[in-house]
């Protein structure tokens, strides 16, 4: 496979996958934040 | 009339119920081809660029107007200015006729995975396809009695989704834990499969080597655009019922970008799962893989069967897995649609979900029986064309004009950034009066003039105006029927 298509790969994981993973550890982290809150 | 409002026990649900609504057919059989065919890795670049200008905007739009009026299509367009409630129903009814023919195909994906057991489509696909299976006949003229095992198919569809609705959100929330994360599992499973058949990595190449040189072509950007305003579920009312079933504190941008990236990451990933099976297949037969490349009904119904029989082994055990996935990936988009619709009926005059319910599949089923005659496969295309193709981007339009200048937008704003962990900012303002009403008046304008120019498929002209315009004209009459139609116990 061409080096450009592995490129093209990386972006697509980096983008989707990555932009995922910090989206759904925004997620948890507001929730954490909010029991936190809770139980003070 | 006033009747309380349920809601989704958890933010998971919510989110997965959205992911589950989004991802459908047209993620397995559609983004990879039309990346493939617009400059492969390259399309990446404007499909994520209408993804963050237009995708997720219009997600935090719909998700947020629910969440925040708590109503569903046509209370929330009623109570932005009165004469627009008939908008919501529009959009609705456009919903509704969707979930009509869309349960065509998984009719057919039950009929085939009967199939899959002994695979009786082995070395005949197209045939096995077009004239066992389908029947078909000379044209739409000729439309014939429906056909048994189809019939089967489609009751087996609208039972499942009855059982799914219900008992609504409750019944919902049940199902989406299984039918949300099966077919990504099923996926992986057949991706696994692929990647270890010689030829595979010829596909994925094919897949992934960008042409940088096709995104001068205006015509690949609008490509986009339209991609991912079909494939979010955007404009049919869904995502506003969805959201309505939130409560008011709800968190919506995040929710918003998990579901856009969830659905856009399920596409790509479905893609390396495609094009192994397609680099299998072509380097068996011996071709070129563009000479095997397809898309939609083609290629869940030929092409990859095709790639089944020639397996070395475990065909039927693929064979049922791929049209499970079929089955996982459309019925939540089915039954969201459905639930849209009767939410807004619910809102209006009340009844219980149950009985709306069983009023709404009985009604849809004996219509969608018309796709089951041996004409069927015909006005199957025509009506799915031209709802996508001239109804959903109308209305899409119509609901980035009516809140983007009509509604207090920047208020509106102001209210997710209050609710919300991703603060929006005038790029958000600017995608939804802006760029979102640009595309998509281009893409209804390229359209229109794709039909003055040379009616679709070649059908005749009268088939196209009785399933095509006549579907469109039929849903505007309905969207005004309901919205005149009095509350009963008006206060």
């Amino acid at each position: 496979m061409p080096i450009s298509a592995w490129i093209m790969f990386g972006f697509g994981c980096i983008v989707l996958y990555g932009g995922l993973t910090v989206c759904i550890h925004m997620a948890y982290h507001h929730r954490n934040k909010m029991i936190d809150k809770d139980n003070q | 009339m006033a009747i309380e409002r349920e809601h989704w026990k958890n933010r998971t649900s919510f989110i997965l119920a959205a992911i589950g609504s989004a991802v459908g057919l047209g993620n397995v059989w559609r983004f990879p081809y039309v990346a493939y065919q617009s400059g492969g890795g390259a399309f990446l670049i404007p499909y994520f660029i209408a993804l963050f200008t237009a995708g997720i905007p219009m997600l935090v739009l719909e998700m947020g107007l629910g969440q925040r009026l708590q109503k569903a299509a046509p209370e929330v367009f009623g109570s932005i200015r009165k004469g627009l409630e008939w908008f919501g129903w529009w959009a609705l009814c456009l919903g509704g006729g969707i979930v009509v023919y869309y349960s065509t195909v998984l009719s057919w994906s039950w009929v085939y995975l009967w199939h899959s057991i002994k695979l009786s489509w082995a070395n005949q696909e197209e045939l096995f396809f077009m004239q066992e299976i389908l029947q078909r006949s000379s044209g739409p003229g000729e439309i014939g009695a429906p056909i048994w095992y189809m019939v089967v198919g489609m009751f087996l569809t609208w039972l499942s989704i009855y059982l799914i609705l219900r008992k609504g959100v409750r019944s919902v929330e049940k199902v989406i834990y299984v039918t949300v994360p099966l077919p990504m599992i099923l996926l992986t499973i057949l991706l696994i499969r692929g990647l270890t058949l010689p030829g595979a990595m010829d596909g994925i190449r094919y897949y992934l080597t960008p042409d940088f040189s096709m995104l001068r072509n205006p015509s690949i950007w609008l490509r986009a655009y339209g991609q991912i305003f079909f494939s979010l579920s955007l404009a049919f009312g869904v995502m506003i019922a969805y959201g309505s079933f939130l409560d008011r504190k709800s968190e919506i941008t995040n929710s918003a970008f998990i579901t856009g990236l969830a659905n856009c990451g399920t596409s790509f990933f479905a893609g390396f799962a495609v094009f192994s099976m397609l680099g299998y297949l072509a380097k068996v037969q011996g071709l070129p893989l563009p000479e095997v490349t397809t898309s939609g009904t083609g290629l869940a119904f030929v092409t990859y069967p095709t790639a089944i029989t020639m397996l070395p082994a475990l065909n039927s055990v693929i064979g049922i897995v791929f049209f499970i996935t079929l089955l996982t990936l459309g019925i939540d988009s089915a039954f969201s649609l459905q639930e849209a619709f009767t939410a807004g009926i619910r809102d209006k005059w009340g009844g219980s979900q149950e009985k709306l319910t069983l009023y709404f599949t009985i009604i849809a089923f004996f219509i969608s029986l018309i796709f089951t005659t041996r004409g069927g496969f015909y006005w199957f295309d025509i009506v799915d064309k031209w709802i996508c193709d001239f109804g959903l981007v109308t209305v899409g339009l119509g609901q980035c004009i009516i809140i983007g200048y009509i509604y207090n937008l920047r208020d509106f704003k102001d209210y997710l950034n209050h609710v919300s962990e991703i603060h929006l900012g005038a790029w958000w303002i600017v995608a939804i009066r802006y760029v979102t009403p640009v595309v998509l008046f281009t893409i209804l304008i390229m359209n229109v003039r794709a039909e003055i120019i040379e009616t679709y498929g070649g059908y005749p002209r009268w088939a196209s105006v009785v399933g095509g315009w006549g579907v469109i004209v039929l849903s505007v009459i309905l969207g005004y029927f309901l919205w005149r139609k009095p509350i009963k116990n008006n206060e």
